[in-house]
């Protein structure tokens, strides 16, 4: 069993106004493992990082990096921490490169050339290290704000919503980069919007909604258990009456009768299918064109927001 | 301690005063002279000494006082302001720094600055009058202790105001009337009793009589407590900003 490195217990978070944005969320995340967050807007994702990193005050619970309470060991619990924040929030007029070295010192550490450089290098800056940050695009400033929590080669990494309005380049750079750090054992909690990618980079994924986690379930395993199989069989002539022995698949039919949808909740081996295909064609059913399909992260993910609401 | 982080402030905040050398350093001290000029010159000419100083003379710690306030609280307020308003604060919010290292920082550049500017201002005043100092160690430390108390004061302005209309407030309908009923440009001696009285409600009275007893050797109010004065102002707001800081308040949600 691989050590927790973030580890959050029954944090619950009731803004001034009286807003409850978290409600009693445990969670622990092991190291060296991408964790994605999935919920809708509002639903919390902001302010569970926000606790983490120490912009926001928790009500109660508590959250450990690495060991270490974020409230009374901040200056131990927040140098293993980078923050890579949603909005584009950076200095305007200093120069790539001396925000950057900034933020280095302000995590504690001594100037360090070789890692700057091999940190702006690994963003695609390098070329950039000298211009004003206000002068850059939306996506280079995206580039400087990773590069500034990369700097002080943190232990746990936040992204919150990395890849919102990144073109394609800048999105394969982050998850490279994230890649990379994870086979470092860096620990990466990110959230996001685009469920396909969560889908291709996390080991684990959480749903939370209205500020408590729905779901947390290893991708794969989550994708396997509520993604349903279907195939879809488009027909030569159309069908009067459904063959009786197609019932354990749960045959629907279009109202034309042209199209037969059949249900598989595991993975559709060929027999399966093979099997499928000849009680068709024994009840001389010709069909035309037949597909597969699976559901995405994303559905499964529409289907538990609106079952809890 | 984390000095890294103290150093990473403080030159960030020091870049920030040198990128804008026009508006930090040389638009104080042309406001200056123009002062020098009409109550100086043009008036001062014409005015009777107030002791055995000039009337030209006698203003130049009242000036440099006048200009290290405003300047110490505007430029303190606006360190922490800007990134507020800008959101770029979660950095700091984030980062594994105490609230010592932040005043050092963040008050320390604000304090430089301020002293930078003290001492500009009374370079430039030696053009226009001639001018002594009796004891220059008491009137560079007096003038650092103002520069960081007033930073500090500055400071937790920066943290208090919601808006940039709030930053501004106290600045212009405190700080200013202070300073200038401080006695920066009169005796308190020439005011009636009742006025002199209600004056020395005025803390700015203290620093400009201190501050001028450095200069000239005479004081309008007893020294020693114009020093209680300001190191209680001082420990005041050490108090108040530890609070902020460690409470997160406006800092914080």
């Amino acid at each position: 069993m691989r050590p927790i490195a973030l580890d959050i217990q029954t944090l619950s978070k009731t803004y001034k106004a009286g807003h409850h944005a978290l409600r009693g969320i445990s969670l622990q995340i092991p190291r060296g493992e991408i964790f994605a967050l999935l919920g809708p807007n509002g639903a919390g994702k902001t302010t569970l990082i926000g606790i983490a990193c120490g912009l926001v005050n928790a009500t109660s619970g508590s959250v450990h990096i690495e060991g270490h309470n974020v409230a009374s060991e901040f200056r131990t619990a927040r140098k293993l921490v980078g923050l890579v924040p949603q909005e584009l929030t950076t200095e305007a007029f200093e120069t790539v490169q001396a925000a950057v070295a900034h933020s280095r010192g302000l995590f504690g550490l001594q100037p360090d050339p070789a890692k700057l450089e091999q940190v702006l290098r690994s963003l695609a800056l390098w070329d950039r290290r000298d211009t004003r940050v206000s002068q850059l695009s939306g996506g280079m400033k995206r580039r400087v704000l990773i590069a500034k929590a990369l700097v002080h080669e943190p232990r746990v990494l936040f992204l919150d919503e990395p890849s919102a309005g990144v073109d394609v380049e800048l999105r394969r750079d982050i998850w490279n980069v994230v890649r990379g750090l994870r086979d470092q054992g860096v620990t990466i909690l990110l959230t996001t919007h685009y469920i396909e990618e969560a889908e291709q980079i996390a080991d684990r994924v959480g749903v939370i909604h209205k500020g408590e986690l729905v779901l947390v379930e290893e991708t794969h395993s989550l994708i396997r258990r509520m993604g349903q199989r279907q195939l879809v069989l488009r027909l030569m002539s159309p069908l009067q009456q459904l063959p009786a022995a197609l019932a354990p698949w749960a045959p629907t039919l279009a109202a034309d009768g042209m199209t037969l949808h059949c249900n598989f909740s595991q993975d559709i081996s060929g027999a399966e299918t093979a099997q499928l295909l000849q009680i068709l064609s024994s009840a001389a059913i010709a069909v035309r064109d037949l597909q597969t399909q699976q559901s995405s992260l994303e559905e499964i993910f529409v289907q538990l927001v609106q079952s809890k609401s | 301690m984390n000095i890294e982080a103290i150093k990473a402030i403080y030159r960030f905040e020091m870049a920030r005063t040198f990128r804008t050398m026009v508006q930090s350093i040389l638009a104080p001290v042309l406001t200056t002279s123009l002062y020098f000029i009409v109550f100086g010159a043009a008036i001062g000419s014409r005015m009777t000494g107030i002791g055995e100083v000039s009337y030209g003379a006698f203003i130049v710690p009242g000036l440099i006082m006048l200009s290290v306030l405003t300047e110490s609280i505007g430029n303190a307020s606006f360190s922490i302001h800007m990134p507020k308003w800008s959101g770029t604060i979660f950095e700091l919010l984030s980062a594994p720094v105490s609230t010592t290292e932040i005043v050092l920082g963040y008050v320390g550049a604000a304090t430089t600055k301020s002293v930078m500017i003290g001492l500009v201002i009374l370079a430039t005043s030696t053009l226009f009058v001639p001018l002594q100092v009796l004891h220059p160690g008491w009137m560079l430390l007096m003038l650092v202790v103002t520069a960081f108390a007033f930073s500090l004061f500055g400071f937790m302005l920066g943290i208090w105001a919601t808006s940039w209309e709030k930053l501004t407030i106290v600045p212009s309908l405190v700080i200013t009337p202070l300073a200038f009923l401080g006695g920066s440009f009169y005796s308190l001696d020439v005011l009636p009793p009742l006025w002199r009285t209600v004056t020395l409600f005025n803390p700015v009275v203290y620093l400009v009589s201190t501050f001028r007893w450095c200069f000239h050797g005479k004081a309008d109010v007893n020294l020693i407590g114009s020093i209680a004065f300001i190191a209680a102002f001082v420990a005041l707001c050490l108090a108040v900003t530890t609070w902020m800081i460690r409470s997160g308040w406006r800092l914080r949600s």
